[in-house]
């Protein structure tokens, strides 16, 4: 029985370009967040500007409660912003309905969630191919496994692996949907420091071997020497976006 | 609890729809029982009720009421007859009667059956009658209160039924006696009784009752369908049997003694009638003849007119001759008139002149007398007036005379008391002496006077001179009478004196005498003229009188000379005016007179052509005069032949009563129970058959209730894993914690036990009664509550959660504290039996292969879904199912099996020979083709059971496949009925296991017995049938059957049996009824319309049960993958390939549960319909096609209720939900 399939969308709207900002591969511009808290109106993102280039390898760091979660929310077009402007690659996400988001999201956003959010009734492979199966030019399932370094582990069900085995399945399956960009959930938060190394390893590999933009979100500012840019995040405000010219391999890193 | 409502209500309402469903269906028939029961009650519905052919009397009742055990005997009439209500004629109606002298006492003896008025009252008078409301015929207009039935005339003679025709309707009644629409077998018209009327018995005049009604004592405290009454009525029935010989054969003894006299009478009166006849055939001899005579006379007054007609051409023809001269004739005569007409004009002149010289005349005198009449009204009152005062001044007149002459009695005596006449005679005696003495004077003075003239002398002295002496004798007498006079004078003065003093003493006396005469000549004068003037004025009023005395006689004999004469002069004028006309008239018809002749001739002409017609016409008339009379001779020996007829017709009639009483029986009493009553017995078996539907179903939803209590506290418990731990480590008892537990499924399955009880005790039982009241009307239905049932139902649901419960806790709760604080580990994915098959696998996508892997896992969710929706699935077959068989069998029985369209009952095979019958039955237009048979309905002992059936033998057994279709139902091969051996029908063979080659023991009712092989198995819904041959049926009993019915076919393009047709074959003698196959299809088709009510309640139960297994079932499936979907929903699954995701496992569960459901359906169904199924009935086992895929479609539309439902649910899941740490 052939599965139903939807008929694909239309790629977004042509991208539209905001005049006088300069062309990064990610910008948020002036974008703001508010939750309703009974009377008061929370801004978890006040007026945040920050921009990546396309590659780079960026930590977004800030304590508890900055609005990592609410800017990752929003960059993975999981959430909306209530101000400002989100642009990927040239496209406006901000302008998105929830069609367009889900599109988004489908091809060109790889998640990588802390606790892994593995589909139990699957084999890691065919977790991985879970994802390949929806988008558009899905890289080979099982040769993402094998370069996670999962080739042997094929045909185990998520609860017969590690933690940090699963998380590389969970990279694995992101990475599947060969997406514009891989967006990183604390992915060390349920591991133990090792492993955390070898993912975190795993994530800058990825970077440098396919080009393809890492954006991690940590609380753990120790990560960001990894990083080729560090964004600092405080109230809801981009403290700071530096540069690292110099990032050390993870290895090198203690925390 | 909080927050697990859903899980609460899941529990809940799955326990809420068992316990509805045991309680309704349990409690339905005893609701329903207990309502009709108390309805009969109430209308005292009979026991037993008997019946006799030959009728019952009063001797008969006082037998029964004398039998042990009965209670009330209350005989009563009945009768089966036509009657027409405005435009709807011949309406087969039942007349019952009504006890109407007892009911107007508040609380009658005797008095079954009683009926509720609802519409208007009683009957209390003859020919007044109340309808029955009924739900299969209406009650229109026509048969609304106030308007009349009346006796059809199509009913003939109803003199011995009833006394009254005409029936006047007061009410509209209800009641338990006909409560069904179950028909009637009526012994009229279409076989069918369509109305019921109660009418009070002195309307009926059959010689005998026709049933009797007995209540059995102590039976109403009972329920008419347990056992205990049935007993008791069946102890009373027989003892009522065990009398009925005796008095059946003094019954028989009476009415042979009847119908021998009525005989004897009928032969009296039939050689009456003949010699009637002969009479009545001489009278119309005598009127021929007479007729004869008449035509002749006839003929004679024609020849009279034809010789008048001539004599009539005769005279005119003379006429039209002598016509000229008395033209000249009657001119001369004008002339003369006119002046003898100019004469007396003259003379009329003259009189009116002297005429009116008399009116004058008499016009004066008549003013004359109007004044004396008008002075006498005038004079009167003064004439009246003058009397009175006369006659007052008269009266006064006597009192005035007596005053005067008491006046002069006063002054007579004054003066004689003043000596006046003496001194007036003194005075008078003086007064002469001095007269005396002056006329001597005188004397003397004249003698002196005298001497001195004669003497010349102018002096005295001069005289004495002259004369001395002459002169002085004079001187000297003279001077002596001077002397002497003196004297007188001065006596005269004395005198005078003495009479002025008397007279001055007299004078008031005189004065009053003077005025009392004066007063009295007053009154007197004024009388005499008042008395003079009434004289005049009477004398006045007299001359009056008489003048008009006189007057008025003249005046009126001058009127009658004034009338006389104008009269005479009036006639003068007439006699004028009209010698003046005749004149002009002569004059005119002098000038007409040519023309007029003419026509007067021509006049004669047409009358005489006129007469000459009526001549032709009256010889005509003679002729058909002559011709009628030859009919009438013709039709004279016609009606002879005919009479003559007619008294050999009475005599054969009489010979066949004779017969008939040489026929008569002994009769035999039918004593019968409610079980014969059709609309209770209707109603009972109903409920029989309905309870034994419903029972199965609440055994599913047990079931199902368990499992979803299961699966829903494993979910609880797991979910509560953690608490249970916190507890557990706290130190509770495991006893303890899973109270817990039991407590919430307990509450919930009492909250929804409650839910159900209030559904199951209300709602159902009412539903099915309301489906019911359209067959039946009784009224008063009460919803109970029956403890027993609630404790069973709820007792059974608590026993089933709690072990649910109970399971789904205790592996939790062996587990250590330790381990439970822990998270559960994920159960690890299995691999299934599908993936090895690979070609399979590998094609399918990886959301399926999740959705395969589920299935598998959840094992108690599995069973849950399927059962469940395998329940609602069979549910739904089952339902449509009973449709299918039920409903089926009325068309495949009427239609299918039996082929002929109408049958008649025979009381007498005679009938068949008889020529009305025969002409009816061989015209094409109004029978295709019929087949006499003999059917008999025999008792058959088989095994421990016995079947009562019909023994059937068709007259011709070749004929017979154009009546009834014998065949094999799964073959639908013919099973044809072949001379030695019997076709069974398939429900016989069904319960006896007896097929064809197989030998068969039969015996008839008359008793002889048989074995015959079975050749064959028939399909057959309806009632139970051995067909055989004739030939068969005499070898195997003896005698050759006698046709009893007749099975017909109508006109192919016809379908209802035309009431002209039905009239004219129930006219028939011997034919004693006749049964529509349209009639029986609509009566058993009003029974299966009730299924439909039971098949809806049906598919609501099935669709809620879906809902809660589904619903629950997604309940538990997105609470608990909750993480999931928000993760496929970051994957970037758009939102209906998520619900696809989710959907999907309770698609394929509630496809798997409803192809299971289709298979159990089917087992479940055949379980029904042999459970349900009565003797009398066989149902069909198939399900329709149709059936299936309706069942099929509901379950999944009720599965994607429940989807859209859940839609909702699945959006509201939120992305961050992925982001949250496992539970």
């Amino acid at each position: 029985m052939r599965p139903f399939r939807f008929k694909k969308k239309a790629a977004p709207a042509a991208p539209a370009v905001l005049s006088g900002v300069p062309q990064h591969f990610v910008t948020f511009d002036q974008v703001c967040k508010y939750y309703q808290a009974g009377d008061t109106r929370i801004a978890a993102a006040d007026h945040i500007s920050f921009y990546i280039e396309k590659g780079e390898f960026c930590i977004i760091v800030g304590p508890s409660g900055a609005g990592k979660t609410t800017v990752l929310n929003m960059l993975g077009g999981m959430d909306t912003c209530d101000e400002g402007h989100i642009l990927l690659d040239g496209s406006l996400i901000s302008s998105y309905n929830q069609s367009q988001l889900t599109e988004y999201r489908r091809h060109d956003v790889g998640f990588v969630f802390q606790f892994y959010n593995l589909v139990q009734n699957l084999t890691a492979l065919e977790n991985v191919e879970l994802a390949s199966e929806i988008c558009q030019n899905p890289l080979p399932a099982e040769e993402t496994l094998r370069s996670v370094g999962l080739g042997h582990r094929l045909g185990n069900f998520p609860a017969q692996l590690s933690g940090g085995e699963q998380q590389r399945v969970s990279i694995a399956r992101a990475l599947a949907k060969n997406p514009k960009i891989l967006l990183c959930d604390e992915p060390t938060g349920a591991l133990d420091y090792k492993t955390g190394k070898q993912v975190l390893a795993l994530l800058q590999d990825t970077c440098r071997k396919t080009g393809r933009t890492v954006i991690v979100i940590t609380h753990n500012s120790a990560l960001t020497a990894m990083a080729d840019r560090v964004i600092h995040i405080k109230s809801g405000r981009a403290i700071s976006n530096e540069v690292n010219p110099n990032p050390t391999p993870v290895e090198e890193i203690e925390w | 609890m909080k927050g697990t409502f859903s899980r609460f209500a899941a529990i809940a309402a799955i326990v809420a729809l068992g316990i509805g469903l045991l309680s309704g269906l349990m409690a339905m028939p005893i609701d329903m029982r207990d309502t009709a029961d108390r309805y009969f009650d109430r209308q005292h519905l009979h026991d037993l009720r008997i019946v006799s052919p030959l009728g019952l009397t009063d001797d008969d009742v006082r037998a029964i009421a004398a039998v042990q055990g009965v209670d009330e005997v209350m005989p009563a009439y009945m009768a089966d007859v036509f009657l027409d209500a405005g435009e709807r004629k011949n309406i087969v109606t039942r007349i019952h009667s009504l006890p109407s002298a007892q009911m107007e006492e508040r609380e009658p003896e005797n008095y079954l059956n009683r009926i509720d008025i609802i519409e208007g009252r009683l009957p209390v008078r003859r020919g007044e009658c109340v309808v029955v409301k009924s739900d299969s015929f209406p009650l229109d207009d026509a048969l609304s209160v106030g308007s009349t039935l009346y006796a059809a005339p199509t009913n003939g003679d109803l003199s011995e039924t009833l006394a009254d025709t005409e029936f006047k309707i007061v009410g509209i009644a209800q009641t338990s006696y006909y409560f069904s629409i179950a028909r009637e077998n009526a012994s009229i018209g279409d076989g069918t009784v369509a109305l019921k009327i109660y009418v009070g018995e002195e309307s009926f005049s059959q010689p005998a009752y026709s049933e009797i009604f007995v209540s059995v004592d102590g039976a109403r405290e009972l329920s008419s369908e347990t056992q205990g009454y049935r007993e008791l009525v069946s102890e009373t029935a027989q003892r009522v049997e065990a009398i009925a010989p005796e008095r059946c054969t003094a019954r028989f003894l009476e009415v042979k003694a009847d119908t021998e006299q009525q005989l004897a009478d009928g032969r009296s009166e039939l050689e009456r009638s003949r010699k009637q006849a002969e009479e009545q055939f001489a009278d119309a001899q005598a009127q021929l003849d007479a007729g004869q005579k008449e035509l002749e006379q006839a003929q004679a007054e024609l020849a009279a007119a034809k010789q008048q007609i001539a004599s009539g051409e005769k005279a005119l023809a003379e006429g039209k001759q002598a016509l000229p001269g008395t033209l000249q004739q009657q001119s001369a005569q004008l002339a003369e008139g006119k002046a003898a007409l100019l004469e007396g004009k003259q003379t009329l002149a003259e009189s009116e002149a002297a005429l009116a010289a008399k009116r004058q005349e008499l016009s004066d005198a008549k003013a004359k007398l109007e004044a004396a009449k008008q002075l006498i009204p005038a004079l009167e009152p003064a004439l009246l007036q003058a009397e009175q005062h006369t006659a007052a001044l008269g009266a006064r007149l006597p009192q005035l005379q007596e005053q005067a002459a008491r006046a002069q009695a006063d002054y007579d005596a004054a003066c004689a008391a003043a000596q006046l006449p003496l001194r007036e005679a003194e005075f008078a005696a003086a007064q002469e002496k001095q007269a005396a003495a002056s006329a001597a004077l005188a004397a003397a003075q004249q003698a002196v006077d005298e001497g001195m003239a004669a003497a010349g002398c102018t002096t005295e002295a001069q005289w004495l001179e002259q004369q001395p002496e002459p002169a002085g004798a004079a001187l000297a007498a003279r001077d002596a009478a001077q002397l002497a006079l003196t004297q007188a004078d001065a006596e005269q003065s004395a005198a005078q004196a003495a009479l002025s003093a008397a007279r001055t003493s007299v004078a008031p006396a005189l004065a009053a005498r003077d005025a009392a005469q004066n007063q009295l000549q007053l009154a007197e004068g004024t009388y005499q003229s008042a008395a003079a003037s009434l004289a005049a004025l009477r004398k006045q009023v007299d001359d009056a009188k008489e003048q008009i005395a006189q007057g008025e006689p003249m005046i009126a004999q001058g009127e009658a000379q004034l009338a006389e004469g104008e009269k005479q002069l009036a006639q003068a004028r007439r006699q004028l005016l009209e010698a003046e006309k005749a004149i002009v008239r002569g004059e005119s018809a002098l000038t007409l007179a040519p023309t007029l002749a003419q026509m007067q001739t021509e006049l004669a002409q047409a009358q005489l052509a006129q007469a000459r017609d009526q001549a032709a016409q009256g010889e005509q008339q003679l002729h058909s005069g002559q011709a009628e009379y030859e009919k009438n001779e013709a039709e004279y020996l016609a009606r002879k032949a005919d009479a003559e007829q007619q008294l050999a017709d009475a005599e054969q009639q009489l010979a066949e009563g004779e017969k008939a009483l040489a026929a008569l029986e002994v009769p035999e009493w039918f004593v019968m129970d409610r079980s014969y009553h059709v609309s209770s017995s209707a109603f009972l078996s109903d409920i029989d058959k309905l309870e034994a539907i419903t029972t199965v179903f609440p055994i599913f939803f047990f079931l199902v209730a368990a499992l979803v209590a299961l699966t829903t506290m494993t979910r609880m418990v797991d979910e509560e894993r953690l608490q249970i731990g916190t507890l557990k480590a706290l130190g509770y008892h495991r006893g303890q914690i899973m109270f817990k537990y039991l407590f919430y499924a307990w509450v919930a399955t009492l909250a929804g036990g409650v839910l159900g009880l209030g559904f199951g005790f209300t709602v159902l039982p009412t539903v099915i009664w309301n489906a019911y009241c359209t067959m039946y009307s009784v009224p008063g239905f009460r919803c109970m509550f029956h403890a027993d049932i609630a404790a069973l139902g709820v007792g059974a649901a608590l026993v089933c959660t709690g072990l649910a419960t109970w399971n789904a806790c205790s592996r939790t709760l062996r587990e250590w504290a330790a381990q439970l604080l822990l998270p559960k580990a994920p159960a690890a994915g299995k691999r299934i039996l599908l993936e090895r098959i690979s070609p399979i696998w590998k094609r399918m996508k990886f959301t399926h292969k999740v959705t395969a892997r589920n299935l598998f896992r959840y094992k108690k969710r599995f069973f849950m879904t399927v059962i469940g929706v395998a329940g609602c699935t069979s549910l739904l077959v089952t339902g449509f199912g009973l449709k299918d068989s039920i409903g089926d069998i009325a068309a495949k029985q009427f239609s299918d099996i039996f082929t002929y369209d109408f049958a008649l009952t025979l009381s007498d095979s005679r009938a068949l020979t008889n020529e009305d019958f025969r002409t009816v039955m061989e015209d094409p237009a109004q029978v295709k083709n019929f087949l006499p048979a003999h059917q008999e309905r025999i008792s058959l002992e088989y095994g421990e059971k016995n079947y009562s059936l019909y023994l059937f033998v068709p007259q011709s057994p070749e004929a017979l496949p154009d009546f009834v279709d014998l065949h094999d139902r799964k073959s639908r091969t013919p099973t044809p009925l072949v001379s030695d051996g019997i076709v069974i029908t398939e429900k016989l063979s069904r319960d006896t296991g007896l097929a064809a080659g197989d030998l068969l023991t039969i015996t008839n009712g008359r008793q002889h017995s048989a074995q015959l092989p079975i050749t064959g198995v028939a399909e057959n819904y309806v009632e139970t049938y051995i067909y055989m041959t004739p030939e068969s049926y005499e070898r195997a009993f003896g005698d050759a059957p006698e046709p009893n019915s007749v099975l017909c076919r109508l006109p192919d393009d016809q379908t209802d049996v035309p009431q002209s047709l039905s009239y004219s074959l129930l006219n028939v003698d011997g034919v004693a009824g006749l049964m529509g196959m349209d009639a029986m299809r609509a009566s058993l088709d009003d029974t299966i319309a009730s299924i439909n009510y039971v098949v809806y309640v049906i598919i609501l139960c099935a669709g809620l049960l879906a809902f809660v297994v589904l619903y629950n079932l997604m309940n538990i499936n997105i609470t608990e993958r909750a993480k999931e979907i928000a993760t496929i929903k970051v994957l970037g699954f758009f939102e209906k390939e998520v619900q696809a995701y989710v959907y999907r496992e309770s698609n394929i569960l509630s496809l798997i549960g409803m192809l299971a459901g289709l298979f159990g359906g089917v087992l479940l169904h055949k379980f029904i319909m042999t459970t349900v199924e009565i003797d009398m009935v066989m149902f069909g086992q198939q399900i329709k096609p149709l059936s299936f895929v309706l069942s099929a479609i509901l379950t999944l539309l009720f599965a994607q209720f429940v989807n859209l439902v859940m839609r909702r649910k699945l959006h509201g899941i939120s992305m961050v939900e992925s982001m949250k740490a496992p539970e």
